[in-house]
């Protein structure tokens, strides 16, 4: 008698002890790593991956985005200001092989965006100030922005051959290569290759808030979220179907105010100016580097030809918040999207044509 | 003191670790930082966005940092300015707080945050 | 005519006790403490030895006037404090309760102590996570409040069983 009651005592004192241990961690054994590479915070989501394994796979892919970076940097001094001299001054130059591809699709993109993805832009976003680290303090002005937008080629002048890997600039006018719109793509591609070659097929590169999952976590899908355009705090979300790159431009990213006005750094090469219609686009699509190009495209497209370019850029998956917070979405997209604003925004459901 | 006694403090001992384990188990990388005001609504701010925030509290205006992955009071209208000697945080679950002034850090990452990773 | 001498009794008994105990309240009240939301709660001593000596219907008396006179005394009637106050007080009455239905001839004031100590931070951290902070990450405090509570039940405990012993001499 005596002991059954300190039995329960015991049982008592475990019980009051456990009540709250049950602190829920359902936590999946991600590994997870940030390197500072490209200019921003690049994390890493493997999925089932050991820590020295994690570690050595964040280290070869932020060798490989450093050296791209360098490669592909818009203004300092390196490989692609040679090219773009080059091709200003004498209309040609040779690539290597993997370099003139990655021109080539560039050119691509840019030629079924309508040149609304430009990748030769980089006289413009210098004259505006986005070719530094520091944001500048005003816009240029009127004149400067129609002298510059003048001397811009038309993407038809450029080529590539892809047998000899040279590029030729006809336009007889300067050529500046800024690949910022696609460049981030390209290299989560290139990092989830990686990732592939060592056998993770379960895992997520976000670079800079751009992103490409691939696989599950386990059991259960990748799941996305997207952050609020104006506010705070994540805006919808999205689980990922096996392989997919959620991109987003949007006018929060870099920008700066002058005399009460917002100037971000997505240029529209037709006006020479901040493109200014929506909020944010988000693109979904299998490879990265056209989820770039294309959320960018269609950023500058607005709301009266997203659909259009969309189209012919062979994108499905759009989701366009506009500046009233109201969402533009594809059908598709629109079933898998969850929001998580309060109240929910105002949806329209837009077919592609 | 009794027998019964005794085996109340030894089995209160005897769990303690499992408190320890169970909440300060393996860490893992945190995703955002919540800033919580005493009486508010937490706010929640990806780490993976610079910026530097001023945050209003009893006695005036904590300036809070996010660089690089972490956050940390870098700025304080408080006294003893405790709550900046705590440094940077990026663990999942790190905390700092600054008491004078009603404010609080809280690192969130896995297990905790519902998104596995943030578009923008 | 014996149970109003009895009742009357106990009256001074609770008065008497529960002033004791509203005096150590208030006191370390104002004693601030080294580190924010931990308090020895030296108050909880009078409990414990007026659970030892005159049962636990008389140490719920004295346990919860002083929550509340002292509360009113401080200032904190009804804010976060007297919550946090009142369900710490409460909880430990009810474990300490329990304890003291099941095995009232094993446990002394040192068992009581730890036990009362344990619930109270307990509560108090429901209470605190559910009403003011609810986040998860001051489920990271719980280790260390409770680590503190274990210490702080076995401080006072000792505490208590030294008053209980002088006590019953004085009685005696």
């Amino acid at each position: 008698m005596k002991n059954s009651r300190i039995a329960i005592f015991v049982l008592m004192l475990t019980a009051l002890l456990s009540l709250s241990a049950c602190s829920n961690r359902d936590a999946p054994p991600v590994y997870r790593s940030q390197i500072l590479a490209f200019g921003t915070i690049v994390e890493l989501s493997l999925f089932d991956v050991s820590a020295a394994e994690g570690d050595k796979l964040s280290s070869d892919i932020r060798n490989m985005m450093e050296a791209f970076h360098h490669r592909w940097h818009a203004w300092e001094n390196g490989p692609l200001l040679a090219l773009n001299h080059a091709l200003s001054q004498s209309g040609h130059s040779r690539l290597s092989a993997d370099d003139a591809a990655l021109i080539a699709q560039s050119l691509t993109l840019a030629k079924a965006s309508g040149g609304l993805f430009h990748p030769a832009l980089g006289k413009l976003i210098a004259l505006w100030g986005f070719h530094s680290n520091e944001l500048p303090q005003s816009p240029p002005s009127k004149q400067a922005i129609d002298a510059t937008l003048a001397m811009l080629p038309a993407l038809d002048q450029i080529s590539v051959d892809s047998n000899s890997n040279e590029i030729y600039n006809r336009s007889g006018k300067p050529v500046y290569f800024d690949l910022g719109g696609f460049a981030k793509g390209v290299i989560i591609d290139r990092s989830i290759e990686v990732l592939r070659q060592h056998g993770v097929n379960n895992a997520i590169v976000n670079a800079g808030g751009d992103l490409r999952a691939i696989g599950a976590a386990g059991e259960r899908p990748w799941r996305i979220g997207i952050r609020h355009p104006r506010d705070f705090g994540v805006f919808a979300s999205l689980t990922i179907k096996e392989d997919e790159s959620v991109f987003t431009s949007g006018d929060y990213e870099r920008y700066f105010e002058y005399e009460g006005r917002r100037y971000h750094h997505i240029i529209d090469p037709r006006s020479g100016a901040p493109a200014d219609s929506v909020a944010s686009v988000t693109v979904l699509h299998h490879d990265g580097a056209t989820a770039d190009a294309a959320a960018t495209a269609l950023f500058i497209a607005g709301t009266q030809q997203w659909q259009r370019v969309a189209k012919a850029m062979g994108i499905e998956h759009v989701m366009i918040i506009d500046k009233n917070n109201k969402v533009l979405i594809t059908p598709e997209l629109a079933q898998r999207m969850e929001y998580e604003v309060s109240p929910p925004p105002i949806i329209e459901i837009h077919a592609l044509p | 003191m009794t027998r019964a006694d005794l085996i109340i403090i030894v089995i209160a001992i005897a769990a303690l670790p499992l408190f320890y384990w169970q909440l300060w188990g393996p860490n893992y990388p945190g995703t955002d930082v919540d800033i919580i005001v005493a009486g508010e609504k937490p706010q929640r701010h990806s780490l993976l966005r610079n910026q530097t925030l001023h945050i209003h509290g009893r006695l005036g205006d904590s300036i809070v940092a996010i660089k690089n992955g972490k956050a940390a009071f870098i700025g304080s209208p408080c006294p003893n300015k405790q709550c900046i000697r705590s440094g940077w945080l990026d663990d999942n679950g790190e905390t700092s707080a600054c008491l004078p002034n009603g404010i609080m850090l809280s690192v969130i990452g896995d297990g905790i945050a519902r998104f596995d990773s943030i578009n923008f | 005519m014996t149970t109003c001498i009895a009742s009357e009794r106990q009256d001074h008994i609770i008065a008497w006790f529960a002033a004791l105990a509203i005096a150590i309240h208030v006191l370390e009240s104002a004693i601030p403490s080294p580190i924010p939301g931990i308090k020895i709660g030296l108050a909880n001593i009078v409990t414990i030895v007026v659970l030892v000596q005159f049962g636990w219907r008389t140490a719920a008396w004295v346990s919860l006037l002083r929550v509340l006179i002292g509360s009113l005394i401080i200032g904190s009637f009804l804010s976060p404090t007297f919550i946090l106050s009142l369900g710490g007080a409460c909880a430990s009455l009810v474990v300490i309760g329990v304890a003291y239905t099941l095995a009232r001839h094993h446990i002394s004031a040192m068992g009581y102590s730890v036990l009362a100590a344990i619930a109270h931070i307990l509560a108090q951290f429901w209470l605190a996570y559910l009403l003011f902070i609810p986040h998860q990450a001051l489920f990271h405090l719980l280790p260390i409040l409770i680590t503190v509570a274990i210490i702080t039940g076995i401080v006072n405990g000792s505490l208590a069983l030294a008053v209980h012993k002088r006590l019953k001499l004085l009685i005696q």
